[in-house]
């Protein structure tokens, strides 16, 4: 078998700005995709030596189909959807599970005890204040645990429904809680409003512990990025 | 793989198998083995190889690190204990499925 040569650092930096140039955005896919490729035009180099790094890197390229790179990286942009979704899940499971459970359970208590003590209008008043508060938490741990501009991850950029769901469905609840209170009779809604409040404070501390397991994975596996 | 559907369906137990024999791998090491293993008669093809690792680590099939190789960086892929149990089921239903088909391309011929 012919002795392989490591390429040079040169030539490791052309290939980020060769998959850069097309349009592989992300640091994690970027790195990925430069260790194959370096591997194979290594290979290729060892066993013809006449044939050139620029050409060596054209066949190798030419492997990845007619779509090149930008299929590999749709389908990843998918898996990691996916891997968010399931993520969050794990953690609804957990929140219902113990030791969580008991925070849980806690959590909905205290609800429960609240629009008993405020009555119905203060109650969603004051749940809505409280959200808005951990809205503000969520934007300012999301800008906090962004990684550096140069090194873009997709692990962390298209894991976005996992974190906008935290963010955005307590304006819905706010206004079917109010809903709830007009339309339904008065031994229905001060179960159902806490109840329905309880369930998106779960589906949120889902949300905001799967970021936070996703946001520390990816500072493990990509320190570089946040440096 | 192969550009046949018969392969492309196997992919991910192809890997799942490779990672559960070799331990951790990365993608290009998993083409060069799959090479060796098949006398060069099967190719692993990198646009198909890529989205199934990626699918499988997000399922939490498999698991990842990432390590300096030389000047560059490596990522390797290693089963996780849901992975080797998902592997046998996928063996087996691989199994039979050759089995089924074995049966049905070459009957045998009963004699009443």
């Amino acid at each position: 078998m012919p002795t392989q040569t490591p390429l040079t650092n040169e030539q490791i930096d052309a290939l980020f700005k060769f998959v850069k140039s097309k349009y592989v955005d992300y640091y994690d896919v970027q790195l990925e995709l430069v260790d194959h490729l370096a591997s194979e035009v290594e290979q290729k180099m060892a066993t013809n030596p006449a044939v050139s790094f620029e050409t060596a890197l054209q066949q190798v390229y030419s492997g990845f189909g007619i779509f090149g790179f930008s299929d590999l990286v749709e389908q990843k942009q998918k898996a990691v959807n996916k891997r968010s979704r399931l993520l969050w899940w794990e953690y609804v499971k957990r929140l219902f599970r113990l030791p969580l459970l008991l925070g849980s359970l806690t959590g909905g208590l205290l609800l429960f005890t609240g629009f008993n003590f405020l009555g119905p209008l203060s109650f969603i008043n004051i749940n809505a204040v409280v959200s808005l508060l951990a809205i503000i938490g969520f934007v300012l741990h999301y800008f906090k645990n962004q990684p550096n501009k140069s090194h873009k991850l997709i692990a962390l950029e298209h894991s976005g429904g996992l974190y906008a769901w935290g963010i955005v469905h307590f304006h819905p609840v706010y206004f079917f809680s109010k809903m709830i209170v007009d339309l339904s009779p008065p031994e229905v809604y001060p179960f159902l409003v806490p109840l329905l409040c309880w369930l998106s404070w779960v589906a949120c501390t889902a949300s905001a512990m799967g970021y936070k397991k996703l946001v520390k994975e990816t500072q493990k596996l990509y320190p570089m990025a946040f440096a | 793989m192969n550009n046949s559907q018969l392969y492309k369906g196997s992919l991910t137990t192809v890997i799942l198998k490779l990672l559960e024999e070799n331990g951790r791998m990365y993608g290009y090491e998993m083409t060069q083995k799959v090479k060796e293993l098949t006398a060069n008669e099967v190719t692993l093809n990198e646009g198909a190889l890529y989205p199934a690792l990626h699918k499988l680590e997000a399922e939490g099939l498999l698991t990842v690190e990432i390590e300096p190789a030389g000047n560059r960086m490596r990522k390797y892929y290693s089963i996780t204990p849901k992975g080797q149990t998902e592997t046998v089921n996928r063996l087996a239903e691989l199994e039979e499925f050759m089995r089924h088909m074995q049966l049905l391309l070459n009957p045998k011929v009963s004699l009443g």
